[in-house]
């Protein structure tokens, strides 16, 4: 190994700290959302009563684009922060939301896709799902959802 | 027009978004979707050697930014477009990174024209977005400017995702056309006695012609692990036209905390060059915010004709990396990289230079370079 200049070192040294420094007050303000529950909403004409698990994670991760009567799949999805998503995310998609963002990202800087439309909160979700014949959405577990249907998740 | 070039990107950047707004703010069929990814980064390297941007006296004007916008017109048109502004090392560039319109027969079948994201390997399709990876810089053994794939080929395309049994899926590519992709030339611009007198000598833009290449991804049944294989192979648009075949195997695997990716891409220039290159990496996410990650890489470069025991490190490159990140969210993030490069294939003193250093017996064939930089997308 050749030695390593001096002023490179102490180049190195200043980049070092201030990396960490940056890092440490970023860090500081750090938050952990927790997990909520959620129920899965199709529009009231969609005849599913129930979906798999797999198929549910197939729709929002649009790699299944259809219902099995044919009619286009339209996922909608709570905004990124939002603890129900997160929960919806771990268990239905088996991703942590930093996953799903990558595989976002991945899709959209390649030219493949893009993702679902975010809405605010569960009112929002409800009134695109009940507007939308191939919507499929989810909301917290305790919103009622007129206009919608319920689906079970099968494992 | 701005004479900066940082106010250049800035202005592109600008007239894109208020280009987009209109469109956008309809809320209407056909929807237009506006992303877009940037970065920059500081680089400082242990002696005269220039590596990804860094130098001796350390540089702080790598920097990008792209606008990315697609738009949908119905259930089976869509049309996909980049522009992308780079600064650094006293230049500057806005290009095109890929400009194309799909039509989806079904999931199975999209037909793709136009200037599209070469399909080979992991990153070729996401090369300068830095959330999608665990360093500031790709592993340079094979997405450095040795000339595995471009970034797009111009031509018409197949694509999709099919079933192949229960928890298998498959994804492919298959594409006509050709290319365009920048070699590193000067190491061999040395070794054939070339003049290296201005910067536009350092790199060497070649085409490929009459292309035929294709890409299969196959998802496994194991959460997060999938295995690939891509392959092409053309004409060099040269007086002579030799036949140009590079072929990549790939592995990935993403679960949870861990990210494992490894490569092997392999280059036959008929009498011209051969390349092998090929990495590991492995990243693991300490908590949500903090994530460390190593990476070896290594490439061997071999040029037809020439004495390279005049200075064999110029052929090879072997490196280390070890970073820590901070990520901020999914879409930002702050990295420090320690690079330990030996060899000069992609790490050499300014070109004008590399004959004297060499000749003067004062060539540096091993390298520290350590950045410091953010990267985000949206």
């Amino acid at each position: 190994m050749l030695p390593i200049r001096t002023a490179a070192k102490r180049g190195a040294i200043r980049v070092l700290c201030a990396a960490l420094a940056t890092c440490l007050v970023l860090g500081a303000r750090a938050a952990h959302a927790q997990p909520g529950e959620y129920k899965v909403v199709v529009n009231a004409d969609n005849p599913m009563t129930s979906v798999s698990r797999d198929v549910v994670a197939a729709m929002f991760l649009k790699r299944q684009t259809r219902w099995p009567g044919g009619a286009e799949v339209t996922p909608v999805d709570l905004g990124s922060a939002s603890p129900v998503r997160a929960a919806f995310s771990r268990t239905v998609l088996g991703k942590q939301m930093a996953q799903v963002s990558a595989y976002w990202q991945q899709q959209i800087f390649s030219g493949r896709g893009t993702p679902p439309p975010e809405k605010a909160g569960d009112a929002a979700v409800l009134s695109y799902v009940a507007a939308s014949p191939g919507a499929i959405g989810y909301v917290s577990a305790g919103a009622s959802a007129p206009g919608t249907k319920v689906v079970a998740i099968r494992p | 027009m701005p004479s900066h070039p940082l106010a250049r990107c800035l202005a592109f950047g600008a007239l894109c978004v208020v280009a987009a707004a209109p469109a956008r703010a309809q809320d209407a069929s056909p929807k237009l979707d506006l992303h877009g990814y940037g970065s920059w980064s500081y680089g400082r390297t242990s002696d005269d050697n220039v590596y990804l941007g860094g130098a001796n006296r350390g540089d702080y004007r790598l920097a990008n930014f792209a606008l990315n916008t697609t738009l949908t017109a119905g259930r089976h048109l869509r049309a996909d477009a980049q522009a992308e502004c780079n600064t650094g090392d006293d230049a500057e560039l806005v290009e095109i990174d890929f400009a194309f319109a799909e039509y989806k027969f079904s999931d199975q079948l999209r037909l793709r024209a136009g200037q599209v994201k070469q399909p080979f390997g992991i990153y070729t399709e996401v090369y300068d977005v830095g959330t999608l990876r665990p360093f500031l810089s790709l592993p340079q053994g094979v997405y450095g400017p040795v000339g595995f794939a471009g970034e797009a080929y111009r031509g018409l395309g197949l694509t999709g995702r099919g079933s192949v049994g229960r928890g298998w899926t498959v994804d492919y590519d298959a594409y006509v056309g050709g290319q365009k992709l920048m070699k590193y030339h000067a190491p061999e611009a040395y070794y054939r006695g070339e003049s290296l007198a201005s910067a536009s000598d350092e790199t060497e833009s070649e085409t490929t012609r009459d292309m035929v290449g294709a890409r299969a991804v196959l998802t496994t049944p194991v959460d997060g692990l999938s295995v690939g294989a891509s392959a092409y192979t053309g004409t060099v648009a040269d007086s002579v036209g030799h036949r140009r075949t590079v072929g990549g195997a790939q592995i990935e695997y993403l679960h949870d905390r861990w990210t494992l990716r490894s490569e092997l891409a392999h280059q036959v220039q008929v009498h011209d060059e051969l390349a092998t290159g090929g990495y590991i990496e492995a990243a693991y996410a300490f908590t949500t915010h903090w994530q460390g990650a190593l990476l070896y890489d290594r490439l061997r470069n071999t040029f037809a004709g020439v004495n390279a025991a005049r200075a064999p490190s110029l052929e090879r490159h072997d490196e280390g990396v070890a970073g820590i990140n901070y990520w901020l969210s999914p879409t930002k993030v702050v990295k420090l990289d320690v690079h330990r490069v030996s060899g000069n294939r992609l790490s050499t003193p300014d070109p004008e230079r590399l004959a004297e250093v060499i000749e003067s017996g004062q060539l540096r064939t091993h390298t520290t370079l350590v950045r410091f930089g953010a990267q985000f997308s949206f």
